[in-house]
């Protein structure tokens, strides 16, 4: 706002003062945030995670200025919202196939060029299409990273060009194919839900020695080697998930810096009904409870989408009680997708699924108000 | 989630009172308090003395208004354009203006009977409540509704506690706070007015712990009095009458309801010293403390006349008025910019806030809402601001009724917490008028 009249007194509407929050503040704390967890990325994925960082949050802040540009008044420049959101498509990205620490090789998925360009389509197909025009629309129903990356990688491309689809998700059969175990003949199943292949097939996502089958507890597979490979530091999947403990850490420090701004009951709410719904399989389906509860817990896309995409404000609903629904909703949604779609990304899904309800949760829980009760 | 909002008071709670010496010219609006607009009983060339009323109507919610100095009568013209212009903030309406010129010779009008504290329980409540409406006091927390209206509650509704609100939680205003270390012996006496009025209930006041000299003066002079003395870390939302009252009895005033149904019935502190003023010593309702505070070096709390144009204040302290940017009257969370110097000292100034033009910076940028929610978490009467904000945008009176918009007491919370500088208080207040 320019000073307009500098000779007049300024008219203001009331209150006269304000707040420290502003929204470039939250998006610099976001961003410092998801620094911090791309950091951590480093040590899991090396350069490979730090570029793909840098691509896509150039990418996004450069098709938000050409469309400040071309779009004017309507879109105006936001260049740290559009950064932060680079830095989501890049931690929500999946670069590392399920596959044993043991193996000391850390396979990248499309591998050359492409491990580069998809990130950039994604952040910048997002930001036009999902960010941009959505907000033109009044209002963003959808996570714009969420669906650019489901769009691109998963249903667009699918039946058409599978090549061009990352490994994750397609090329693991076990985990894309869970529940019919004939069919894939020779391949360790992921599902159903004996503890050994769950275990085994658990353990080749987080490491240690595919060649021993997964005995909980047991001398090969001790406690502490799976705690860390779950919580400390992982291979499997997004970028942003591949240490829990950081994103947790990390996670928790931006929700007590912006009190009150990021809607933590979606958090607090997903991780309890995870918890929760993962023993009541166990126990319906049978095998290793806890393995069962952490593998749902710190599986890298979930634990990084329950801090940093569950909670985008826009996408989600403004009540409380419609964000704890919200939050049980895609804890379910998100254990089911990946159990029985056998997509172990499906995080997003589950997400853009129940961002489409926000505006019907929107609507539930509207408090009584004072002197109405 | 309770909002702390910052208070800023420093330095502003450590200056004593300073009498302001009576203006040139007095600028006396008809419509300071809410209710009736008053009529002008006088006309221009007309000499009126010190407390003279010259404002009435014989409307039930009102409360005449008094010329606060001697001289002669040179205007009366539409407030509005004579300093609220352009003014997009509420209330759009002042009345009239009657400007007043000093002629020095402080005649004062007598038509206001006193009476000795001894006398006071001699004489019935209808005089004494008459009297207090002819001294043209009102509720000076900030909502002006007439206290004689208040101290005449329907006989239904017997009144079991009196509130004295000395909570003060306006950011920057410290002229409550210096009233209760200054005046308290003369705010006891106008508790006692009103514990009689009331028909003698429990009386509790309400301080804020943080007032550390006022609450001990308070309990110095309290004392033995029967007066419960309730100190506490207040809220900024708890200044309010519905919401002090949670705060000490527990219950919720039915919305649409008021205090009285309850059996409470809560006053300011300003408002007793003016009863007090009224009763004992004659005096109408012609002067307040206001403080006088921003960015100016030495902030003060003045005893000031109302009616004096605001630009006085700055010629009597040689502040040059080409520096100023924004003046804020009535507080900074709730209070409204005036548009001229020439503005008045109303009833209702609780402050006056200066911003220079090398320390001011705009406001938050109005932006997109990005549904944080926060105004929702924020909101002391857990109200929607974003969802009525959003219905009123699109014209929806109905879905803002639905969702209570006209229970909005504007506190300002909601705009103040929102990260993207939406004026959400504005727009629900102004969808209630």
């Amino acid at each position: 706002m320019k000073d307009k009249s500098p000779n007049k007194l300024v008219v203001e509407l009331a209150p006269h003062v304000t707040g420290r929050m502003t929204k470039n503040l939250l998006m610099k704390y976001t961003f410092i945030a998801l620094c911090i967890i791309a950091g951590v990325s480093f040590l899991s994925f090396g350069f490979d995670s730090i570029i793909i960082s840098a691509i896509s949050v150039l990418v996004a802040i450069g098709c938000d200025y050409l469309l400040s540009l071309i779009m004017g008044e309507k879109g105006p420049l936001n260049t740290m919202s559009a950064a932060v959101f680079g830095l989501i498509v890049a931690m929500s990205y999946s670069l590392g196939l399920p596959e044993a620490m043991a193996n000391e090789t850390i396979p990248t998925l499309a591998g050359g060029i492409e491990q580069y360009l998809y990130p950039a389509l994604i952040s910048a197909v997002g930001l036009i299409v999902f960010k941009k025009l959505q907000g033109l629309a009044g209002r963003k129903y959808v996570n714009p990273a969420a669906i650019s990356k489901l769009l691109i990688l998963g249903l667009l491309f699918m039946p058409a060009v599978s090549s061009l689809i990352p490994a994750d998700h397609t090329a693991s059969i076990a985990l894309q194919n869970p529940l019919t175990e004939s069919a894939f003949e020779g391949f360790p199943p992921y599902y159903p839900m004996e503890t050994t292949n769950f275990g085994f097939t658990l353990l080749t996502c987080y490491a240690s020695d595919a060649a021993n089958p997964y005995v909980f507890g047991s001398s090969e597979n001790p406690l502490p080697d799976v705690l860390y490979t779950m919580v400390v530091q992982k291979y499997h999947g997004w970028i942003g998930g591949a240490s829990s403990i950081a994103v947790i850490a990390v996670g928790i420090a931006l929700f007590a810096l912006c009190r009150g701004y990021i809607k933590w009951r979606i958090t607090l709410t997903y991780l309890v009904t995870t918890v929760l719904f993962s023993v009541a399989m166990g126990y319906m389906f049978g095998g290793d409870i806890i393995l069962r509860t952490l593998f749902h817990l710190f599986m890298g896309s979930s634990i990084f989408m329950a801090f940093f995409m569950a909670t985008d404000p826009a996408t989600t609903p403004l009540t409380d009680l419609g964000q704890i629904i919200f939050g049980a909703g895609l804890a379910i949604l998100t254990i089911v997708i990946q159990v029985f779609m056998g997509f172990l990304g499906g995080a997003i899904l589950a997400l853009v699924i129940m961002n489409l309800t926000s505006p019907i949760l929107d609507r539930v829980g509207i408090r009584k108000s004072f002197g109405r009760r | 989630m309770t909002v702390k909002i910052k208070e800023r008071k420093e330095k502003e709670r450590k200056v004593p009172i300073e009498v302001f010496p009576d203006p040139k010219t007095a600028v006396i609006l008809t419509l300071q308090h809410s209710g009736a607009k008053n009529t002008p009983l006088v006309s221009v060339g007309d000499k009126v003395s010190i407390g003279q009323k010259i404002g009435n109507s014989d409307k039930k919610v009102n409360a005449p208004i008094h010329s606060p100095i001697s001289g002669e009568v040179k205007q009366i013209s539409n407030a509005n354009s004579l300093c609220y212009e352009d003014v997009c903030t509420l209330p759009a309406d002042f009345g009239e203006a009657i400007i007043i010129e000093n002629d020095g010779k402080k005649r004062k009008d007598k038509s206001l009977v006193s009476i000795s504290e001894s006398e006071l329980e001699s004489i019935s409540n209808d005089i004494l409540i008459g009297r207090i409406r002819e001294a043209g006091i009102i509720g000076m927390g900030g909502a002006g509704f007439p206290t004689h209206i208040k101290l005449s509650p329907p006989s239904a509704y017997p009144i079991k506690f009196l509130v004295v609100n000395a909570c003060e939680s306006e950011v920057f205003d410290t002229s409550d706070e210096r009233l209760l270390i200054e005046k308290t012996t003369n705010i006891l006496k106008g508790v006692k007015v009103m514990r009689k009025i009331l028909g003698s209930p429990e009386v509790i006041i309400a301080v804020k712990e943080n007032k550390f000299e006022a609450v001990e003066r308070v309990k110095e002079v309290f004392s033995g009095e029967q007066i419960r003395i309730e100190a506490r870390s207040f809220s900024y939302a708890q200044g309010d009458a519905s919401l002090l009252q949670k705060a000490l009895f527990g219950w919720e005033v039915p919305a649409g309801k008021r205090s009285y149904t309850m059996g409470v019935v809560v006053h300011n502190v300003a408002t007793i010293n003016a009863v007090a003023n009224a009763i004992f010593k004659g005096e109408p309702l012609i002067s307040r403390v206001t403080t006088f505070t921003g960015d100016i070096d030495e902030p003060k709390n003045l005893l000031v006349k109302i009616g004096t144009p605001i630009g006085s204040i700055f010629d009597h302290y040689k502040i040059n008025q080409g520096d100023i940017r924004k003046v804020v009257s009535g507080g900074a969370m709730m209070g409204n910019t005036i548009t001229s110097l020439g503005a008045p000292v109303t009833k209702k100034t609780s402050s006056i806030i200066v911003y220079y033009k090398s320390n001011y910076k705009l406001g938050k940028k109005k932006t997109a809402c990005i549904r944080c929610s926060k105004c929702i978490s924020a909101c002391p009467l857990n109200l929607h601001p974003v969802l009525i904000y959003e219905a009123l945008e699109k014209e929806d009176l109905k879905s803002a009724k639905r969702l209570n918009s006209e229970d909005c007491f504007g506190c300002r919370i909601c705009s103040y917490v929102c990260p993207s500088g939406i004026p959400l208080a504005h727009t629900i207040l102004s969808g209630n008028l």
